[in-house]
């Protein structure tokens, strides 16, 4: 998980002090990065992460743990993510995205931006969550509302998919390995 | 080897390439405002308060919430600018003002005076954008809002992509002298307090129109000078601090 915010920090910012404004600031571009992966519309991504902020900032005195921070953070990220996705069914390429001046390094990793073009908005949220917010099944479907078994059907069929476009294109990687679902 | 390491570190490596836009603390601040049950005097009325009286504008963000994100900068702010705004509208007013984009013809078929445009605009200028907004009137004598002859706000977008506006509204004597000086929550905390910057304001008239500017990133004070000059505007002097002696007051509210 890469959001890694201080428990005084948050519990300062609880407290009502000065510190909210830096933690928000702290959250932006990982509530950002996660909407684009979700969303792949930059537009669509940079309102849902505004809209996280706001009501992570609203919210922020019902957080009970302060050490929760982060998993309770992605997890209004992306219920935020998947609402705009429910609005607006639409997603657009990585070529689209680069022509408009989104910023993407993608020298030297794997091309999994475009991988995951292949997935649905909820399949690329269980990803994000599980492999990089490192939420459990259960912890993904109290974010997303999806039943648990529903969960990991959802992360089992976006693992196939990666593996297959990833297994497609030119890489450095082989996939040989057999898939094994996600419990 | 597909392994879960695998696609958290790739997972890590993808996200750790984007660029994210710069932090628009503005924006989150607005939404915490629109979605307070029940808002206070807050961010939506100071940003959209353009005095079209003799008060201070304010454009800032005061949701309620996060004290600390927020500041109760109200008290701060009436000392600062010196100006005590009215309580805040009631949702029927609030409601009705609804803007208009259109075209100067269908603007001045909305309100109740001569639309002089704009002429003399920086060289620059590559579009433009006609807004017809009612106001909102405010009676100091029966404290109570209602619902005023609508107002118009130009829009310029120039080359460089910096935008300004010029309001035109209906000249009113009553309202007194426009007021000097604007002030900008600059969304950052300098020295533990909200940083808040003075703009110069502009005011003139042609005929029943008063037209007003604020200098700042969009419009310098010279280029809002050429503007009036070729309108042939005839200057209206703004006073500081404001002299607050009328009984009514009309704000815009977008």
């Amino acid at each position: 998980m890469r959001l890694k915010i201080e428990p005084e920090v948050v519990e300062s910012a609880q407290a009502g002090s000065e510190a909210l404004e830096p933690l928000i600031a702290a959250v932006w571009p990982e509530a950002y990065r996660v909407a684009l992966v979700i969303l792949r519309d930059r537009g669509l991504a940079e309102d849902a992460a505004q809209e996280a902020c706001a009501a992570i900032a609203r919210s922020l005195t019902s957080l009970k743990s302060s050490d929760a921070f982060a998993a309770w953070s992605y997890k209004i990220v992306v219920s935020h993510a998947l609402a705009s996705a429910r609005r607006r069914r639409r997603t657009e390429s990585l070529d689209a995205l680069a022509d408009r001046g989104v910023g993407f390094d993608r020298s030297g990793t794997l091309d999994l931006y475009a991988a995951l073009a292949s997935l649905t908005p909820l399949q690329r949220a269980a990803i994000l969550l599980r492999y990089y917010a490192g939420l459990s099944s259960s912890e993904i479907s109290a974010a997303t509302g999806v039943p648990s078994p529903t969960v990991r059907f959802h992360l089992m069929r976006a693992r196939r998919a990666l593996r297959t476009a990833l297994s497609a294109g030119p890489n450095p990687f082989s996939y040989d390995e057999a898939l094994t679902d996600v419990h | 080897m597909f392994t879960d390491a695998r696609i958290a570190a790739a997972l890590d490596t993808m996200l750790a390439g984007i660029e994210t836009p710069p932090v628009p603390l503005a924006q989150i601040r607005q939404k915490l405002a629109r979605t307070q049950p029940t808002p206070r005097f807050g961010s939506r009325f100071y940003a959209a308060a353009v005095g079209a009286a003799a008060a201070a504008l304010l454009m800032f963000a005061l949701p309620s919430v996060a004290p600390g994100f927020t500041q109760t900068i109200e008290a701060e702010i009436e000392a600062i600018v010196r100006w005590k705004p009215p309580p805040p509208p009631p949702k029927s007013v609030e409601s009705a003002m609804r803007s208009q984009t259109g075209t100067l013809a269908a603007a001045q078929s909305r309100v109740s005076f001569k639309i002089v445009p704009p002429t003399g605009l920086p060289r620059n200028v590559v579009s433009e954008k006609i807004v017809t907004t009612p106001t909102g009137v405010y009676s100091k004598t029966t404290h109570s809002w209602s619902v005023g002859s609508p107002a118009v706000t130009f829009i310029y977008r120039r080359a460089d992509g910096r935008t300004f506006m010029l309001l035109a509204d209906r000249f009113d004597p009553r309202q007194g002298p426009p007021s000097k000086y604007m002030f900008e929550g600059m969304d950052r905390i300098q020295n533990g307090r909200e940083l808040i910057v003075r703009h110069e304001n502009f005011t003139w008239r042609n005929g029943d129109q008063s037209m007003s500017a604020v200098a700042g990133e969009g419009i310098s004070a010279s280029e809002i000078a050429g503007v009036r000059h070729a309108m042939g505007g005839i200057a209206v002097p703004g006073t500081w601090p404001p002299r607050d002696g009328t009984v009514e007051k009309r704000y815009r509210i977008p």
